[in-house]
C-alpha cells in the first residue's frame, strides 16, 4: 500500500525546521522562501499549520497544466512537476486548493513537493510528529485511536 | 562571501543623515569574535565612548550569529547599545523569527546611528533598504504597530521589531518586541530605539544562506535533534512547561523572590505555577517554537473568562514574568499576571525590571518611606493587582508617580534617599531578576558578576536535576559545588556557565537548549562539544573547542573592559543587593542563609584571570587574548591595570 504525507495540525509548533530542511534538500541553501513546505502562523490563535501538497487523488493542477508537466510518480504516487517542461504559466497554482505550488522567481518555474523520492526530509526532521509519512490506513487508525483516547480520558475524569 | 553561515554584510543606517550604507564583514571580526554578541560588543568597544545611553551618538546594533537562520534553535538575534539604564554595556537577546529574516535579507548585523528628525521606521526588503516615515505609527503599542506594518506590506513573511509607548517615552527599561511575543527586554534597548525616534525595523528576507558542508551538517542536526528529543528534560519537560517548570521548583528550594525578596518562599506559588497555567490558559496544550527549535518551550496563553477575558500572549508568560509580576509583588492571581505580561509586551517594557521597580515601590510603601501623597493616591498593598496594572500604564506613559518609576530602582533609590538603598534590589543599576541569592548562590554570583548588571543569562548557572557527582568534582574541585546553599566552588561554576552562554550568544542560538534543558552533565557536555562542529560544517571555517573558548573569553573580557572605561566599574560594583548579604533568609527552606559574596567573588576572578582586588583583568590576560589595544587605551585613560606577576608576588 502507498504511503501518504499527513499533516497533524494540532502537533505543529511553528518551528519551521521543515522549511529549512526542504530548501537544503532541494539545493537552495538555507532559504525558506524556496521551500516546498511553508508554515502558516496565526499569532492571535496560537495555531501553526504546515502547508504542503497533498498529492491529491484527482489533482486539479494536473488537469489544468497545458503542457502536461505535472505527472504522477509511479514509485511513490507523488504528484510531481517536471520543471524541464514547465512554462511558468501559473495555472496550477491558481487551482490548487492548498496554495501548495509556488513560483521560483529566480528560475521562473513552478516548484512543489515531490516527496523526496519516497523519503520526505521534512518528515524525517519534524520533531513533533506534525508531519508523518505512512500508509493511509495506518495514519487513519492512529488518528482514530488518538481521538478515542481523548474521549476515554475525559470520560474517566467524569467518573 | 566564501564562508557559509555568514551573509558577509553589515547594514549601516544613519538616521541623522538619512543615509544607508553596506559594508563587508571583516575577516578579523569573524576570526576573533565569531558573531552576534561578539560583533556587537567589539563594535561598542570601538565606537561608543563617553556618550549617554539616549544620546544620538550612541549606536543601536542588532546582530545575528553564523548559525542564526541556519541551525537548530537559530532564531536568536541580539540588540546592543550603551544602556541608558545602567550607563554600561547593554544588550538583550531575543528569539522568534526576526533574526533569520535579517539573514535571508542578506545582513549579519544592522548598525543604527544618529537620530531621526521625525518618527521613522526602517524597511529592509532584501537588498532594498529605506528609512520611512512613522508618524502614523507613533503612539501605537507594539501589537498595533506590527500588525499595521505587516498589513501595509501585505506579506506574511515580513518580520517586525517595534517599540511601544514606553520606548517612545524613554522609560529606561523599555523593551523591543516582536509580534510573536519575543522581547529584547533587558537594559533598555527600547529606550535607545525611542531616543533615535525609531519606531520599528521591518524585514523581508527571501535570499539564501549557504551551508558549506551540507551532508555533514544534516548528519549533525539529526544527531543533535535525537539527543534533544530523547533527553528527559529537553524532550519531555521543556516542551510541556518551558521555563515555567521552575516556579514550583525554585519555591521549594526557598529561592523564589517574594515581596521584593523579603523572603524566598511564596505561600501561593502553586496558584501561579506553570502547571496551572498549562492546565487552564494554554488551549493548545503544547508549546510554540522559535525558529528551528525542536523543543518549542514558548507558549500561547489566553484568558477566556472573568475580569481579564480576552487577554492573550503569543508567547509567555515565562517563569521570570510569573515571579516578577507574581511573587515579587505578592500577586497570586494568574490571569492578572497574564494581563500584566500582555500590557508589558504591548507597551514595550521589560517584565523583569518593572517587577523590580514595583516590588521596590511596594516595599517602600509598606515601610512608610512612601505614602499615598507620593503615589498619586495609589495604595501599594502587596497582591493588589489592580494597582500593579495601573502602575504599568503610568510607567509606560510616565504619568505622575510613573515618571519616577520609569527611571529604574537605582535612580528611585537615589531620589528617595533615607535607607531605601537597603531594599533597592539591583546590581550596577539593573534590577535583580528572580531567584534569591541566599537560596541559590550560583545564581546570585552570576547576577553579581554579569557585565550587564544583575542578569542571570550572562552565566545561566543551573545544574541538571540529576548530576554526576564525580564529574562535578572533576570540573569544579568539590562535590559541594552542586549545593545551592554552599558557597563552595561557585566561582568556578559561574565561570563555566559564562563560557557556555557566551558560546551560544556568539553563534546565534538558544542558550537554554545547550546549557539548561538537559537531564545530566554528560548531556550538557555533549551539547557544548557539538557547537564547534556545527560551526565548521556550516561555515567551512575550522573551529575547535580551544579557539571557541578563547573567543568567548575575549568577548567577556572586552565587555568588562567596556564597563571599566565607560563606568569606572570594578569589584566595588560587583556587589549583590544589601539584603542578600546582610539579612539572613527569614523563613522557608533557605532559612538562615546569607550570600557569602567575598569568598565566591575571589574564586570567580581567579578563575577568569582577573585581579581580586580591583576586579579588573590582569595585563597578561588582556595580552593573551590579543586585547593589547584595550590595555593601552585603559592605561592611557588612567586605569592602572594590574599585573598578574606583581599581584602574585605581593600575595606571597
Amino acid at each position: 500500500m502507498k504511503k501518504i504525507l499527513a499533516v497533524n495540525i494540532g502537533d505543529c509548533t511553528g518551528c519551521r525546521i521543515c522549511e529549512v530542511i526542504c530548501a537544503l534538500e532541494k539545493g537552495e541553501g538555507c532559504n525558506p522562501s524556496k521551500a516546498r513546505i511553508k508554515v502558516i502562523t496565526s499569532e492571535e490563535s496560537g495555531i501553526d499549520t504546515p502547508a504542503i501538497c497533498q498529492h491529491c487523488k484527482n489533482p486539479p493542477c494536473q488537469d489544468v497544466c497545458p503542457v502536461d508537466a505535472i505527472v504522477r510518480d509511479p514509485q511513490t504516487d507523488a504528484v510531481i512537476l517536471r520543471e524541464d517542461l514547465c512554462i511558468g504559466c501559473r495555472a496550477c497554482t491558481l487551482v490548487c486548493p492548498f496554495g501548495a505550488i509556488t513560483t521560483d522567481v529566480d528560475r521562473d518555474v513552478m516548484i512543489k513537493c515531490d516527496l523526496c523520492q519516497g523519503n520526505p526530509q521534512c518528515v524525517e526532521f519534524c520533531p513533533t510528529g506534525a508531519l508523518q509519512y505512512e500508509r493511509i490506513d495506518v495514519i487513519e487508525t492512529r488518528n482514530m485511536e488518538k481521538k478515542h483516547r481523548e474521549i476515554l480520558e475525559a470520560f474517566s475524569k467524569s467518573l | 562571501m566564501d564562508h557559509g553561515g555568514y551573509t558577509g554584510k553589515l547594514l549601516i543606517v544613519d538616521l541623522s543623515r538619512n543615509k544607508i550604507e553596506k559594508e563587508n564583514l571583516s575577516e578579523g571580526l569573524i576570526d576573533n569574535y565569531i558573531g552576534m554578541r561578539g560583533f556587537t560588543s567589539k563594535i561598542l568597544w570601538d565606537n561608543v565612548k563617553g556618550v549617554g545611553g539616549t544620546d544620538p551618538e550612541n549606536l543601536l546594533l542588532i546582530g545575528t550569529g553564523p548559525l542564526t537562520g541556519v541551525s537548530l534553535t537559530g532564531g536568536r538575534a541580539l540588540a546592543a547599545a550603551k544602556s541608558p539604564l545602567t550607563g554600561l554595556l547593554g544588550y538583550a537577546n531575543f528569539g522568534g523569527h526576526w533574526g533569520p529574516a535579517l539573514k535571508y535579507a542578506g545582513y549579519d548585523l544592522v548598525v543604527v546611528k544618529g537620530k531621526a528628525r521625525k518618527p521613522a521606521f526602517i524597511w529592509i526588503d532584501d537588498d532594498k533598504v529605506q528609512i520611512l516615515n512613522a508618524d502614523h505609527l507613533w503612539g501605537m503599542d507594539t501589537r498595533e504597530t506590527i500588525k499595521e506594518i505587516k498589513a501595509g506590506f501585505g506579506d506574511p513573511r515580513v518580520q517586525v521589531l517595534s517599540i511601544g509607548p514606553a520606548g517612545e517615552n524613554l522609560v529606561k527599561y523599555a523593551s523591543i518586541m516582536t509580534y510573536d511575543g519575543h522581547a529584547a527586554g533587558r537594559t533598555g534597548m527600547g529606550c535607545v530605539m525611542g531616543s533615535k525616534n525609531l519606531k520599528a525595523v521591518a524585514v523581508r528576507g527571501t535570499g539564501s544562506i549557504n551551508v558549506f558542508h551540507q551532508g555533514e551538517f544534516k548528519t549533525l542536526l539529526k544527531e543533535l535533534m535525537d539527543h534533544i528529543l530523547r533527553d528527559e528534560v529537553s524532550g519531555k519537560v521543556a516542551p510541556k512547561l518551558g521555563t515555567t517548570v521552575l516556579l514550583n521548583i525554585v519555591n521549594e528550594t526557598g529561592a523564589l523572590g517574594t515581596r521584593n525578596f523579603q523572603t524566598g518562599f511564596f505561600e501561593d506559588a502553586y496558584e501561579i505555577s506553570g502547571e496551572v497555567m498549562r492546565e487552564k490558559y494554554t488551549p493548545q496544550g503544547r508549546g510554540r517554537g522559535c525558529f528551528m527549535c525542536p523543543i518549542a518551550c514558548d507558549r500561547y496563553t489566553v484568558v477566556k473568562e472573568g475580569e481579564f477575558a480576552g487577554t492573550w500572549c503569543a508567547g509567555g508568560p515565562e517563569y521570570a514574568t510569573l515571579t516578577n509580576q507574581g511573587a515579587r509583588v505578592g500577586n497570586k492571581n494568574l490571569p492578572a499576571i497574564i494581563k500584566a505580561n500582555e500590557l508589558c509586551n504591548r507597551y514595550g517594557i521589560d517584565t523583569y525590571s518593572i517587577g523590580g521597580v514595583l516590588g521596590f515601590a511596594y516595599e517602600l510603601f509598606q515601610r512608610g518611606a512612601m505614602t499615598k501623597k507620593d503615589t498619586d493616591g495609589f495604595e501599594l498593598a502587596w497582591g493588589d493587582y489592580h494597582v500593579q496594572l495601573g502602575l504599568i500604564k503610568k510607567i509606560a506613559y510616565r504619568e505622575g508617580f510613573g515618571d519616577l518609576l520609569a527611571e529604574g530602582v537605582k535612580k528611585m533609590s537615589e531620589q528617595i534617599g533615607q535607607d531605601s538603598s537597603k531594599y533597592a534590589m539591583h546590581i550596577k543599576g539593573l534590577e535583580y531578576p528572580s531567584k534569591d541569592a541566599r537560596g541559590d548562590k550560583m545564581y546570585g554570583l552570576c547576577c553579581t558578576t554579569s557585565a550587564r548588571g544583575a542578569d542571570h543569562l550572562y552565566s545561566l548557572s543551573e545544574f541538571p536535576a540529576s548530576v554526576e557527582l564525580d564529574i562535578i568534582e572533576q570540573m569544579f574541585g568539590t562535590k559541594k559545588a552542586v549545593d545551592p546553599h554552599l558557597p563552595d566552588g561557585k566561582g568556578k561554576v559561574v565561570a563555566f556557565f559564562e563560557e557556555g552562554c557566551t558560546f551560544t550568544d556568539l553563534l546565534g542560538i538558544c542558550k537554554l537548549v545547550y546549557v539548561t534543558y538537559v537531564a545530566s552533565m554528560k548531556e550538557l557536555m555533549y551539547r557544548i562539544k557539538i557547537l564547534p562542529k556545527l560551526y565548521s560544517a556550516v561555515t567551512g571555517i575550522s573551529l575547535n573547542d580551544d579557539r571557541l573558548l578563547e573567543c568567548a573569553h575575549r568577548v567577556t573580557t572586552l565587555e568588562k573592559a567596556f564597563n571599566i572605561r565607560e563606568g569606572k566599574t570594578g569589584r566595588k560594583d560587583d556587589i549583590p543587593p544589601y539584603r542578600f548579604t546582610s539579612e539572613p533568609m527569614p523563613d522557608g527552606p533557605s532559612k538562615g542563609q546569607v550570600f557569602e559574596a567575598d569568598i565566591m567573588l575571589d574564586e570567580y576572578y581567579e578563575t577568569i584571570g582577573f585581579d581580586k582586588e580591583t576586579g579588573w583583568p590582569y595585563q597578561e590576560t588582556l595580552e593573551d587574548l590579543g586585547l593589547e589595544d584595550a590595555l593601552i587605551e585603559l592605561t592611557e585613560r588612567g586605569f592602572e591595570i594590574p599585573q598578574k606577576q606583581k599581584a602574585k608576588s605581593n600575595h606571597d
